[in-house]
């Protein structure tokens, strides 16, 4: 046990200790049980005036003798300290309880604290230290610091809990005084004759429904049933009282830190009249007692107490200036009683730790997140799944969840749920999921791809509450979808999350204002700007670029290799990325895309912000709309600008869909040596212009093409006839349309020639 | 920011901080001795001391707010050119990196030629050209001066010279309450001395050249509590001085003598307390009563702060066992409730610090981490990183 060879544990821990500055003597003591134990002499520094008197306002002596204990395990257990039996109890960080105090010295746990010093010796100094400095706060009262709030009594080692939700109990505190009772479960862990602070453990959870306290022939409020033959569950109540006003009708304030000492009702009920919630709580036990009148009941049943103690500054890490103090006691409403407590004032009492409700606050405090808007998700697979996980875990609410497939065995391999929803409905089992967060989905079961098109559906997939909306599904056709019903009416940003190349890969697209730009303007910009890099690598690798991303769906995805690990990695990565977009004002498009290294864990990110992109209706067409990126739109001018006295021009680069109606533009190719400029014509040439063409698709991925070609016009004229006749030429040259785009220093014509057929 | 006062270990002379818990502070005189300033040498390095203790400025310079000479002596002075800044602040260079000080308080003092009964050291006369600077910037620009021009005059001049100027300068009995123009209630300082000119010419002979120590009741707020501490400084002021002091106020207004904490004048010399000479007379020197009443207006618990090398008996005064002895006794009795600086020097290797909270005024302790090292013999904290389950 000695951390020296042959020298007194007792001995080396006096030694060590008077290392200490602050200690100032000691002695080793005649071992107690067996163990060693030693005291130390602290000198206390405390303000002139108190030390001219030998001892502080708050009863701290200059000179304290601490009596250290060495437990069996030490030193794997830290030694235990020990004030002088008559040291002032009102102070908080004092173990309740204790018959001789004992200091709380370190947040969390001590042993925890002293093994983190791989030195015994230097354990030993810093707990000296931390006892200095416990010590010196004691002598003046400081141990509750104004500023950071008032430290709320030490529960932490109490058996029996009770989980509510606070703010619920500090929102039913009104200006008077009062009491109101909620519904409650518990959970009794105790033959039904053990007892309370004795072996009987109890849980009792309250969602803070409110009941009235009246006893009918088939009432519920107090129900029980064995669960084995030392533990029962069932029904009860939860009263919750807060403090009267006083006489001149100013709040009540109990400013006066007293540590948790109550173990009987009489101690309960003095301390209710200290906290001046004693009217309150006769009432509440009065009522209980009244409503069991001609009922008995065999078994015992916890009821929670909370009495709402008004403290003069809030407490820590809280707005909020009531601390909760909870108890719990046990009415055993035998037939002949003469009380429902039937040992009277004596019947005990336990303390018990507060639980926190799970609620959305909490998660927020425990995520260090904002209260954010609720999230459509689109497509509940692997990705989608985890990613409302993530949500929810930070107390964000899930309105829709949307999913057509079932959750299929090999799904198990990568997906947030678990096995017992195998054969559900994806969008079903998660919703279900979450109903234990306190969460109620919409589902919908629908085919997104469809169903998005269609406006009285879209506004059952991403309802009004819905602050964002994330498309995971991985699918091309619910992309063009989304787009298509990203209306001006619908409020929340499109998001839309996916991994690629099995996994190495991932991206997320969130529009812009007004959702412009679109999910579809997004993955254009995405191909014409990704550079030779990593990213490139992944996204336009035939086996597992973005071909491959329709994770979750159609056969191909057996196939498709991916650690759980990984996905979840990339995902979480995802995740944190939409609640970033969430948290910052909208105004640009973004895109965020971020690759795994082959064989290092490293992972690196990037986000490219994206301007709206420019419209413009195109002439000759059925209602097409042709999509410049503003990089493009921005370079065709400045190059008009270049050539005043001339016309110029190129070519286009971009995507056409022919659902969307849309042509969108995100690169330009420069006109071919051979070409001609003159002040009224530009003649685009042909010099290496098909290889060119070639060269740049090839780059993309194979994704970018030529969609037309633009020009300028000196003046503010729109097309000319020649423009026409050359727009009529390309269309009959080629199958996709052709666009011509036209820019004078006002503004941009677009057109296409009409075809023969109708099509546009 | 939490208030205090710090006493330099500087042997027999003196160096005291004082920061207001609006984090301004005051440097009360300063005593770089050459040895301080050598690296190799035991003597306490109190220049790195107070460097680490100031902030600095938008543009880069470190900075006190204000610096009261109690007078211009080399034990109270020296120092001054090497480690202050002195002319116009834009004149600071990086290169340098010497000390701002934002405002002078200084003693009229200044405006008095060198003489046969005037004698000033290099740094002293540094002072006296920096502070005429500072009065003729004043007389040019009035209250246009900028940080680094400032200065405020504890003290009427004898000789008319600073009647021009009343609006800085602070006159005896008077209070000042603004540090660097600042006015935010952190304390309020009771100019004592320096005394008005006094037709008693015998008198004033008698003063000599330490008729112009400052003497300074300062009422600091503590934690935001007004008047939290009392420290009554005043340079060297001799007995002379203090027997006035009493004569003037121990009547009617003796609380303006009543301290928290005293500075013991001139480094706990006998001459402070006594008009006889201890090495002539003894044990039978005289205390004067008048001054000893001056010095004793103790509150509940005071202390006295030697400012001075160890006292030893056998060693010529200043520092004097008998005035110690006779500080014990003013404060109850109480061995503990006097502090040499060079003592705590000795034990603790570090500057004697007071916290001034709302709590009341408490010893700075040891650094812990600092003793540890000592003690166990090892170096920074062991603390791993702990997860989270």
């Amino acid at each position: 046990m000695a951390t020296e060879a042959g020298t007194d544990p007792a001995e080396h821990l006096l030694r060590v200790a008077l290392t200490h500055p602050e200690c100032v003597g000691g002695a080793v003591l005649d071992p107690e049980g067996g163990r060693p134990s030693i005291r130390i002499d602290m000198n206390v520094e405390m303000p002139l005036d108190m030390k001219a008197d030998g001892i502080s306002s708050s009863g701290v002596r200059t000179c304290e003798p601490v009596v250290l204990k060495l437990p069996a395990a030490y030193p794997w257990q830290s030694p235990r300290f020990y004030l002088r039996e008559d040291f002032p109890r009102n102070f908080p960080h004092l173990m309740p309880f204790a018959v001789t105090p004992r200091p709380c010295l370190v947040e969390g746990n001590q042993d925890e604290y002293f093994l983190q010093f791989g030195l015994v010796e230097y354990g030993i100094f810093h707990l000296v230290e931390q006892l200095a400095l416990w010590l010196r706060k004691a002598a003046i009262s400081d141990l509750i610091s104004s500023e950071q709030g008032w430290e709320p009594m030490l529960r932490r080692d109490f058996r029996d809990i009770l989980e509510i939700d606070a703010d619920a109990a500090r929102n039913a505190v009104t200006k008077n005084g009062g009491w109101v009772v909620w519904q409650g479960r518990f959970f009794r862990r105790g033959t039904p004759e053990a007892c309370l602070n004795d072996v009987t453990e109890t849980w009792i959870s309250s969602k803070g429904v409110q009941t009235p306290l009246t006893q009918k022939a088939d009432d519920k409020t107090f129900t029980s049933r064995r669960a084995d033959l030392a533990a029962s569950l069932g029904n009860t109540l939860v009263g919750v009282v807060w403090p009267d006003k006083n006489p001149d009708g100013a709040p009540r304030i109990s400013a006066t830190y007293l540590p948790e000492s109550v173990a009987t009702l009489r101690d309960l009920r003095a301390r209710a009249a200290e906290v001046g919630c004693g009217r309150g709580l006769q009432a509440f036990l009065a009522n209980v007692e009244r409503s069991f009148t001609g009922m008995s009941l065999l078994a015992p049943i916890p009821i929670g107490i909370v009495l709402c103690v008004r403290r003069p500054i809030h407490l820590i890490d809280s707005t909020s200036d009531i601390e909760l103090l909870p108890y719990v006691v046990e009415i055993r409403a035998n037939q002949n009683r003469t009380s429902l407590f039937a040992l009277g004032d004596d019947e005990p009492v336990a303390p018990t730790m507060h639980y926190q409700s799970l609620t959305a606050a909490l998660l927020q405090g425990l995520s260090g997140a904002p209260a954010r808007a609720g999230l459509a998700m689109l497509g509940c697979g692997s990705v989608g799944s985890k990613l409302a996980m993530h949500a929810v875990r930070g107390g964000q609410d899930i309105v829709t969840v949307s999913d057509e497939s079932s959750l299929r065995p090999h799904n198990l391999a990568r997906h947030a749920l678990g096995a017992e929803h195998v054969s559900s409905n994806k969008a079903e089992a998660l919703a279900m999921e979450l109903v234990g967060f306190g969460k109620a989905p919409t589902v919908h079961k629908g085919d997104l791809s469809h169903d998005l098109r269609d406006p009285e559906h879209v506004k059952q997939i991403i309802p009004k509450t819905a602050g964002a909306a994330i498309n995971s599904t991985a699918s091309l056709s619910v992309r063009e979808a989304l787009v298509s019903a990203a209306t001006p009416r619908l409020r929340a940003r499109l998001f839309e999350a996916a991994l690629f190349g099995r996994g190495r890969g991932a991206f997320l697209l969130a529009d812009g204002k007004g959702h412009n730009p679109s999910h579809c303007d997004l993955i254009a910009e995405l191909y014409a700007t990704i550079d030779g890099g990593r990213a490139a690598e992944l996204l336009f690798d035939p086996a597992g670029g973005l071909t491959e991303i329709q994770i979750g769906q159609g056969c191909g995805s057996l196939t498709m290799t991916m650690e759980d690990a990984r996905l979840s990695g990339m995902t979480a990565s995802l995740s944190q990325e939409v609640s970033r977009a969430l948290d910052t004002p909208v105004q640009q498009g973004l895109i965020v895309i971020g690759t795994a290294d082959e064989d290092s864990p490293s992972t690196c990110w990037t986000r490219y912000n994206v301007p709206a992109f420019e419209t413009v209706s195109i002439a000759g067409s059925d209602g097409w709309q042709l999509r410049l990126s503003r990089r493009v739109a921005d370079r065709i001018r400045a190059e008009a600008k270049a050539c005043p006295s001339v016309e110029t021009g190129g070519v286009m680069i971009g995507l056409t869909s022919a659902r969307l109606k849309t042509v969108t533009v995100v690169d330009l190719l420069e006109a071919p040596a051979d070409s001609r400029r003159t002040p009224a014509l530009f003649v685009l040439g042909t010099d290496g212009l098909q290889s060119a063409i070639r060269n740049r698709h090839e780059q993309s991925g194979r994704t970018l093409f030529d969609v037309g070609t633009w020009h300028s016009h000196l003046g503010d004229e729109g097309p000319s006839s020649t423009d026409w006749k050359t727009a009529a030429d390309l269309a009959a040259e080629r199958t996709p349309p052709s666009i011509l785009l036209i820019t004078t220093p006002a503004r941009f014509h677009a057109l296409v020639s009409p075809r023969k057929d109708g099509d546009g | 920011m939490t208030a205090s006062i710090t006493f330099f270990p500087v042997g027999n002379g003196d160096m005291t901080l004082i920061t207001f818990d609006n984090d301004q502070k005051l440097l009360v005189d300063l005593h770089v001795r050459k040895a301080a300033d050598n690296d190799d040498d035991d003597t306490p390095d109190v220049m790195a001391d107070l460097r680490g203790r100031l902030t600095r400025d938008e543009k880069g310079r470190l900075f006190v707010d204000g610096f009261l000479l109690s007078h211009p002596d080399k034990d109270h002075i020296c120092g001054l050119a090497t480690h202050f800044h002195l002319g116009p602040p834009d004149d600071w260079k990086k290169g340098d990196d010497k000390i701002l000080i934002r405002e002078m308080w200084s003693s009229p003092v200044v405006f008095r030629r060198a003489s046969k009964d005037h004698v000033l050291c290099d740094d002293a006369k540094a002072w006296a050209k920096e502070a005429r600077r500072r009065v003729a910037l004043y007389r040019e620009k009035g209250t246009a001066t900028v940080e680094g021009d400032r200065i405020q005059i504890m003290g009427e001049d004898e000789d008319g010279k600073t009647d021009d100027i009343l609006a800085i300068v602070v006159k005896a009995d008077g209070v000042v309450t603004k540090l660097n123009r600042v006015a935010s209630g952190t304390f309020e300082g009771r100019l004592l001395a320096p005394i008005p000119h006094s037709d008693d010419e015998e008198l004033d002979e008698l003063l000599g050249k330490n008729h112009s120590s400052v003497v300074l009741r300062f009422s600091i707020r503590g934690g935001g509590i007004l008047d939290k501490c009392r420290f009554l400084t005043g340079g060297d002021a001799e007995v002379a001085i203090w027997e006035r002091l009493w004569g003037k106020h121990g009547t009617y207004q003796a609380d303006w003598l009543s301290y928290d904490i005293l500075q013991a004048p001139h480094h706990c010399s006998w001459h402070s307390l006594s008009y006889d000479s201890y090495s002539t007379y003894g044990e039978d020197a005289e205390v004067c009563d008048a001054a000893r009443s001056a010095l004793a207006q103790i509150r509940k618990g005071a202390i006295v702060v030697a400012s001075s090398k160890a006292i030893d008996p056998d060693e010529a005064d200043p520092p004097s066992d008998r005035a110690k002895r006779e500080y014990i006794s003013i404060v109850d009795g109480k061995s503990d409730r006097f502090i040499c600086v060079a003592d705590v020097w000795e034990d603790e290797e570090r500057a004697l610090q007071y916290e001034i909270t709302s709590s009341g005024i408490t010893k700075v302790v040891k650094s812990a981490a600092k003793a540890a090292v000592a003690a166990l013999g090892i170096g920074a904290t062991a603390a791993q990183a702990r997860p989270h389950g």
